[in-house]
């Protein structure tokens, strides 16, 4: 016997706004989370100045007074840090407002080396310092990364 | 079937024949960086399965891959090399699917060329990036 079913369009579309406001939450709170994970550690200031912004960028960045940066050495004319004598302190600061589907977002970060930190492997250094295509695999995983998440949403509307 | 090293095979071996006389470099190689102009090539997993029947499951049907080529030159050169190197990345990402492989590599959106110049590092260089897939 086939089930009742009852079709209630001012509450699907109240469903389907609240999907895509969670959605659009978890997406960028996701890709902020991972920005700041996987990139390059010294002191942390990179890995803390990833923001998310509403309709336009962040440009603020982490205090340059967090964490103690590394000793060095030189081999053969290049910098390389001496692992182990860093101190780094990571926060990744949370949106302040409500994320919901409306207007453009930003995540960016203002550090002016911030570009040079994600396109060039070489800044991450091929001693032990992590993938050198970080950004670029974050990058170009957000495609797949928002028809999950909100294919997940949308899962929810009864 | 098809493995990660018959993958990582062919995608750098197209692109050794893809930069004729400059050095490529690749994962788990050189340390030191030879010496400019030369290529880094950088192939990963980030999210290797895909699930193509069931949400909860992986059904594996294709690996999907990232593919990124730094290209470096001199500094206060100009942008001829870098944009040049950057074109042959370009031509190498679009042309590296062949139906005669059993990998089946396929290159999805190209990001870049993007050019990186600030700094105080005595070369410059331009990144390209694409997702791929690869028959499993």
């Amino acid at each position: 016997m086939a089930k009742a079913f009852k079709f209630v369009g001012a509450d699907f579309v109240k469903q389907v706004k609240k999907a895509l406001d969670d959605g659009t939450a978890q997406l960028l709170t996701n890709t902020q989370s991972k920005l700041s994970a996987s990139s390059p550690v010294d002191t942390g200031r990179l890995a803390s100045s990833w923001m998310v912004g509403h309709n336009s960028p962040d440009l603020s960045v982490a205090s340059e007074n967090i964490g103690i940066p590394a000793e060095r050495e030189v081999i053969g004319g290049k910098s390389y840090k001496i692992e182990g004598t860093n101190k780094a302190d990571i926060s990744v600061k949370e949106y302040s407002g409500k994320i919901t589907f409306d207007g453009d977002w930003y995540v960016s970060n203002n550090l002016p080396y911030a570009s040079r930190a994600a396109m060039d492997p070489g800044y991450v250094g091929r001693r032990g310092g992590g993938s050198g295509d970080w950004y670029s695999q974050i990058v170009n995983q957000l495609p797949n990364d928002t028809v999950r998440i909100f294919a997940r949403e949308f899962r929810k509307i009864k | 079937m098809s493995s990660f090293a018959n993958v990582r095979a062919y995608i750098e071996s197209r692109v050794a024949a893809g930069f004729p006389g400059i050095t490529v470099v690749f994962d788990n190689t050189l340390e030191t960086p030879p010496p400019v102009p030369y290529v880094i090539c950088l192939i990963s997993y980030p999210s290797t399965t895909e699930p193509v029947l069931c949400p909860n499951e992986s059904m594996v049907e294709s690996l999907r891959g990232n593919l990124q080529l730094s290209c470096y030159a001199d500094r206060g050169q100009g942008m001829k090399p870098l944009e040049e190197m950057g074109a042959q990345a370009m031509t190498l990402m679009n042309n590296l699917y062949d139906w005669t492989n059993p990998v089946q590599v396929r290159c999805g959106q190209i990001s870049g060329p993007t050019p990186v110049l600030a700094g105080t590092e005595p070369y410059a260089l331009v990144t390209l990036s694409c997702p791929f897939t690869a028959r499993v």
